[in-house]
C-alpha cells in the first residue's frame, strides 16, 4: 500500500471540518452581536525530504472581531457597543460573562436582564434598574444611566478579553477582563447584526467543496495506483 | 455531517423568522396592536483540540466549533403606535405606558391597549368584543356629552347644567415588564409571573388617556418587508450549506466504486 492516501484523507477531514464553520457563520448571519470564526490549515510534516509526507489538519481557529451593523430600532433597552468591548451579565452561581448582544429588557422587578433573564451588571458589580418613578430611562454614550436630574445614577460595566469562550446563547467565558467601559461607545435604541460576510462565506464555501473532490480525486488516483500495482504482480 | 445540521437550524430559524413577519404584517391594521421581534442565539460550542503544540509550549487555541442558531426570544414591543383621531366619544388611546383593564367573563383580568370601545345594551362601557372595561362604568342615556380627562375620570354632562359630573376613573395599568405579558389573541394580554403583577397608574406616572384618538399598530412596513428580504435571503444562503455538505457527502460516497 502507498502512503500517498494518507494526506489526501487528513486534507479532506479537515476541509469537512471547515465546512461547519462556514455553516455556523451562516446559520447565525442574523443574530445578533454574532462574530464570525474561520479556521485556518496547519502543516504537519513527518518525514522531511523532497516527497515528504506531510498532513493537514485545522490549527488555529480566529475569531472576526469588528464591529457588525448597527440597527436602529428606538427601543430604550437595545444597546449596542462600538468598538471592542463587551456587556457584563450576571450568569449562573454568580458568574460574570460577557455578551456582545444588547438586546435586553426589564423583568418583573424590573431588573435590565437578557433574554436568559440573567441581570445586567453595572459598574461596581449592582444591577441596572427600572426606577417606576423615573420612567424616562436614558443612556448616554459613555454607558451612563441618568436620572431625572440628569446625574448618574448607574454606569454599564463593560469589559474586554482578549480569551474569550463562547458559551450557548451569544453570551463568552472570559479570563483576565478589564474595564474599558472609557474607551467603547455605547448607543442606547440599536442593535448590533451579526459580522458574518455572506459573500466570503460563499466562496469559501465554493472553495471547500472543490478542494474536497480534489483531495477525493487524489484519494481515488492513489488507490487505483494500488490496484495496478496488485494486477501487474499477478501477471508476472 | 454535522455541518449539514449546522446549517439546518439557520433555515429552521429563518422560518420562524418569516412567520413572525407574517403576523406582524397581517396586523398591520388592527388598532392597539404590538409587533414582536424574534431574537436568535448561538448553540452549543464543540471544542476540538487545535494543531500540536511545539514541545515545551503550551497550545495557544482550542477549536470550538458551533452548532447553529436558534430562537432566544420572541418579545413583544411596546413602542407607540401612530396615534389617529377619529372623534369617537368611546374611542381611547393611552399615550405612553399603560394597559386598559378589562373584566373577563370568568371574572378574570384582561388587558389591552386598543381603546375602541362602545356600550352594550346596559349601557356599560365594553370593548368591541363585549368585555367590560373596568372598573365597569355605567353611562346616562340622557347625558349630553361625555369627556374623558387625562388621567381617565369620566364626565357627563348635562343639558343645562355647566358642571360635569364624575361618572368613574378609566381603571390604567402598567407592568414592570410588558414583554412578559401573554397574549390572548383579539388584542389581549394577561398577566404572568414573568410580567409581574398590574400596577396601577396615575397621573404622576405619566399617564394620559386621550379621548377620540385610538392608537394604530405599531407595525412598520417598511421594517418588515426589509426583514423578509433577509430573511429570505439567510434562508437561501443556508439552504446552499446544505447543498455543499450533501455534495461533500456524494463526493465521498463517490470514493468506494
Amino acid at each position: 500500500m502507498s502512503r500517498d492516501i494518507y494526506p489526501a484523507l487528513t486534507g479532506a477531514s479537515a476541509t469537512w471540518q471547515q465546512m461547519n464553520y462556514i455553516s455556523n457563520n451562516l446559520a447565525n448571519a442574523t443574530t445578533n452581536g454574532f462574530k464570525s470564526k474561520r479556521v485556518a490549515f496547519e502543516n504537519h510534516r513527518q518525514v522531511p525530504g523532497i516527497l515528504g509526507d506531510s498532513f493537514a489538519m485545522l490549527g488555529k481557529e480566529k475569531t472576526d472581531e469588528t464591529d457588525g451593523t448597527f440597527q436602529q430600532d428606538g427601543v430604550d433597552t437595545h444597546f449596542a457597543i462600538g468598538g471592542k468591548g463587551y456587556f457584563a451579565v450576571e450568569g449562573a452561581g454568580g458568574e460574570v460573562l460577557l455578551m456582545r448582544s444588547g438586546f435586553f429588557q426589564f423583568d418583573r422587578q424590573g431588573f435590565l436582564v437578557n433574554s436568559q433573564g440573567e441581570k445586567v451588571l453595572a459598574e461596581g458589580g449592582g444591577y441596572i434598574k427600572f426606577l417606576r418613578e423615573e420612567p424616562v430611562f436614558n443612556v448616554t454614550k459613555d454607558g451612563r444611566i441618568l436620572d431625572d436630574a440628569g446625574g448618574e445614577r448607574a454606569r454599564f460595566m463593560i469589559l474586554h478579553s482578549t480569551d474569550v469562550e463562547p458559551l450557548m446563547g451569544s453570551r463568552y467565558r472570559a479570563s483576565q477582563t478589564q474595564d474599558v467601559v472609557d474607551q467603547v461607545e455605547v448607543v442606547q435604541g440599536a442593535i448590533e447584526s451579526s459580522n458574518a460576510n455572506p459573500f466570503r462565506e460563499m466562496v469559501e464555501m465554493m472553495q471547500a467543496t472543490r478542494y474536497f473532490e480534489s483531495f477525493q480525486k487524489a484519494m481515488a488516483t492513489s488507490a487505483e495506483l494500488d490496484q495496478k500495482l496488485n494486477q501487474s504482480a499477478k501477471r508476472s | 455531517m454535522k455541518s449539514l445540521f449546522t446549517a439546518a437550524t439557520g433555515m429552521s430559524a429563518q422560518q420562524m423568522r418569516i412567520e413572525n413577519i407574517a403576523n406582524n404584517l397581517a396586523n398591520l391594521s388592527t388598532s392597539g396592536f404590538k409587533k414582536s421581534r424574534v431574537n436568535f442565539e448561538d448553540l452549543l460550542y464543540q471544542q476540538m483540540p487545535a494543531g500540536s503544540a511545539t514541545q515545551g509550549c503550551n497550545r495557544v487555541s482550542t477549536l470550538q466549533s458551533g452548532s447553529g442558531v436558534r430562537m432566544g426570544s420572541l418579545v413583544k414591543e411596546f413602542s407607540m403606535g401612530d396615534i389617529s383621531n377619529t372623534n369617537n366619544t368611546y374611542d381611547f388611546a393611552i399615550a405612553g405606558r399603560g394597559f386598559f383593564v378589562l373584566q373577563m367573563p370568568d371574572g378574570s383580568e384582561s388587558f389591552t391597549r386598543n381603546g375602541q370601545f362602545g356600550l352594550n345594551s346596559e349601557g356599560e362601557l365594553v370593548t368591541q368584543a363585549g368585555y367590560l372595561v373596568s372598573p365597569g362604568i355605567e353611562i346616562p342615556r340622557d347625558a349630553q356629552t361625555i369627556t374623558v380627562t387625562e388621567d381617565g375620570i369620566i364626565q357627563a354632562i348635562y343639558r343645562g347644567d355647566p358642571d360635569p359630573i364624575a361618572l368613574g376613573q378609566l381603571q390604567v395599568v402598567d407592568f414592570m415588564n410588558p414583554s412578559g405579558l401573554q397574549a390572548l389573541g383579539g388584542n389581549l394580554f394577561i398577566a404572568t409571573p414573568e410580567s409581574g403583577p398590574s400596577i396601577i397608574m396615575d397621573q404622576q406616572d405619566g399617564l394620559r388617556v386621550k379621548q377620540g384618538f385610538l392608537e394604530a399598530s405599531n407595525v412598520n412596513v417598511a421594517e418588515e418587508l426589509v426583514n423578509m428580504i433577509v430573511a429570505q435571503r439567510s434562508f437561501e444562503m443556508t439552504s446552499k450549506a446544505v447543498e455543499a455538505s450533501d455534495q461533500m457527502m456524494q463526493t465521498v460516497n463517490a470514493l468506494k466504486r
